[in-house]
Order: structure tokens, then C-alpha cells, then sequence
């Protein structure tokens, strides 16, 4: 196997991953060699991955495996993909899942540097959040309201137009 | 329940494209407002005319920039002043849709005992003043502004663009 810098493994080369709770995964090495992350673990033959659960990482590499012969994203296109918000239709059953795998799935590819994943759940997030009230967002994500009713009230006031277009 | 982070907050944001949407995340916290306030007056009147943003604008002219309205006896907004400053939010400026804008606001609620018609070239002056007192305001207050464009008429009277 080699050394984990190149791009050249084969079909065949597997390493071995490790969650944070002890699950092995035997992946393609390729995967490993597209993102940046999970090559800098992949020092020998198999890599720790803290802070990511066995569930989670199964999932992640789940959609790894499948996005594996997709096109290599350069930093220059940023602009165009956030304008895409359309989302294909493996890929949305594939997040389809509950809540808290969503936000799990989100998390780990912010954590691993999981670009294009990372952009799949933030667009689906932001989905959800479509014609959305302030009250349905708080309860949807949990967030405590931490207004004043006096404070919300003028910055209601103040942004109003915004919820006419 | 898990909880996303704020770098990921931050960057679902940038995926909600209709204001309405991010008008409803403005108001469901603190926290959200100073991410979501910067996006939502980042460029508005790029896409549509209204006289409501006009009125926040003005509420946050100094007296210098009040001062060459006088003449015209347009009637301020005399309410408090908006908590946060918006015009500090914006990015880009473009004078398409100010026009418009200012003449709505004017026929809103900003026409004191003048009684000029649209016709007339004192209304012309007024939503000129108006125009050069708003610009002097956002170049005076905006940090993050990167570029204002000028089209049409104004061209010889604003040609300025920020780099």
C-alpha cells in the first residue's frame, strides 16, 4: 500500500477506518485519497476517527462510495454551486433520514472536510426552512428565543419588507 | 436532540435564497440576527423598489446629510432610530431601483406641505437631494461596502466606484 499522499491507488487498495466507538470499516482507498481528511489518517494501514460515531461514518462513507467517479469540485466553483439548489434524486433519499442523522451527517462532513457532502446537507437544511415561521424554525432546530418582545417587535418592524419577496 | 453548529449555520444560510425565508431566521434568535441581518441588507433595492427601506435609510442620516433637505419640507421619519445600522451591512450598490424607491417613499409619507408634481423640476431636485444624501450616508457608514455602481442618468453625477 502506498503512503497515503498519492492519488494513484488502485480499485483494488482498501484501508481500514476506525469511529470513535471502536467500528472497523474497510474502505476503497480511493475515497480515502479524494478527501483531504481521511488521507491525512490514512498514514498506515488503518486510521482512528475521533469525534465521528460508527452509525455516522457508515452513512457518510456510505455516500462517499456512491459519489466516488463524480467530478473533482475546485474551489472556484463555489458560487455556481451555491446557486444550484436542486438536489438529485439518490442524494435526497439518501438524507431522507431522521433529524438527528441529518444534522450527525452534517456535522461529521464540516468535521472531515467533506465539501460536497457538507453543501448536500446545508442545502437540504435550508429546505426545510422554506416559508418557515420564526416559531416552527426555534422548535424545528431547537433554539431558545432569547428576544425581548419589545426587541423582536422593532426588528420585525424594521425588516418587514423582507417578507414580501 | 443534536444541535448544528454555528460554522454550519453559517453556511446553510447561504443556501436560502428568498427573503422571506430569511426574514423568519432573523427573528428566531439573537444570535441568528447578527448572522442573518449582514445577508438579508447585504443588497437591497438590487432586485426590487420599496419605500420601506428608504425609511430605514433615512432614519440613519446625520444632520450634515439632513441638512440639504430642508429646502424641500419633506417630513423625515420622526420614530426611533433603528437598533441596529443597517446601511453598514451593505456590499454592493446599485441605483437601479433607487429612483423608484424614493419616489414611492416620498408619495408614502415623505411629502410635506409642497405640493410638486412628478412633472415638476423641483420633484426632480428632491429625489436627486435625497439620492446624494442616502449615498453620502452608506459611504459614510458601510464597512463592508465593495462596489457601487451608477446607471443611467446619475452616471456623470455619481460616477464612483469603490474597489
Amino acid at each position: 500500500m502506498d503512503n497515503g499522499t498519492s492519488n494513484s491507488a488502485s480499485e483494488n487498495e482498501t484501508i481500514t477506518l476506525k469511529s470513535c466507538d471502536g467500528i472497523e470499516f474497510h474502505i476503497d482507498a480511493r475515497i480515502a485519497n479524494r478527501y483531504t481528511l481521511l488521507n491525512n489518517w490514512n498514514g498506515g494501514e488503518s486510521a482512528c476517527i475521533p469525534n465521528v460515531n460508527g452509525k455516522v461514518l457508515e452513512k457518510v462513507l456510505e455516500w462517499c462510495e456512491h459519489h466516488i467517479n463524480d467530478p473533482q469540485l475546485n474551489c472556484g466553483d463555489d458560487d455556481s454551486r451555491r446557486r444550484n439548489t436542486i438536489i438529485e434524486e439518490w442524494d435526497e433519499n439518501f438524507l431522507s433520514c431522521d433529524q438527528d442523522m441529518l444534522f450527525e451527517i452534517i456535522l461529521a462532513a464540516n468535521y472531515l472536510e467533506i465539501k460536497p457532502l457538507l453543501d448536500l446537507g446545508c442545502k437540504t437544511v435550508a429546505n426545510m426552512m422554506k416559508s418557515k415561521s420564526p416559531e416552527e424554525i426555534r422548535s424545528a432546530f431547537n433554539i431558545d428565543n432569547d428576544y425581548t418582545p419589545e426587541e423582536e417587535e422593532q426588528f420585525r418592524k424594521e425588516n418587514e419588507w423582507a417578507e414580501d419577496y | 436532540m443534536i444541535r448544528l453548529s454555528n460554522e454550519c449555520f453559517l453556511e446553510i444560510f447561504s443556501y436560502l435564497k428568498q427573503y422571506e425565508t430569511l426574514f423568519s431566521c432573523l427573528l428566531v434568535s439573537r444570535q441568528w440576527f447578527r448572522f442573518v441581518a449582514p445577508i438579508l441588507w447585504s443588497k437591497p433595492l438590487k432586485d426590487f423598489s420599496d419605500a420601506r427601506i428608504i425609511r430605514i435609510y433615512l432614519s440613519l442620516l446625520n444632520i450634515e446629510e439632513q441638512v440639504s433637505l430642508i429646502p424641500f419640507d419633506i417630513i423625515l421619519p420622526n420614530g426611533p432610530k433603528p437598533l441596529i445600522n443597517y446601511a453598514s451591512f451593505t456590499v454592493s450598490y446599485e441605483n437601479s431601483h433607487l429612483n423608484e424607491s424614493i419616489e414611492y417613499w416620498i408619495e408614502k409619507e415623505g411629502r410635506g406641505s409642497r405640493n410638486f408634481s412628478y412633472f415638476d423640476d423641483e420633484y426632480y431636485s428632491v429625489t436627486q437631494t435625497i439620492k446624494c444624501s442616502l449615498i453620502a450616508m452608506l459611504l459614510r457608514t458601510s464597512e463592508r461596502l465593495k462596489s457601487v455602481t451608477f446607471k443611467g442618468y446619475d452616471y456623470g453625477l455619481f460616477k464612483k466606484t469603490l474597489q
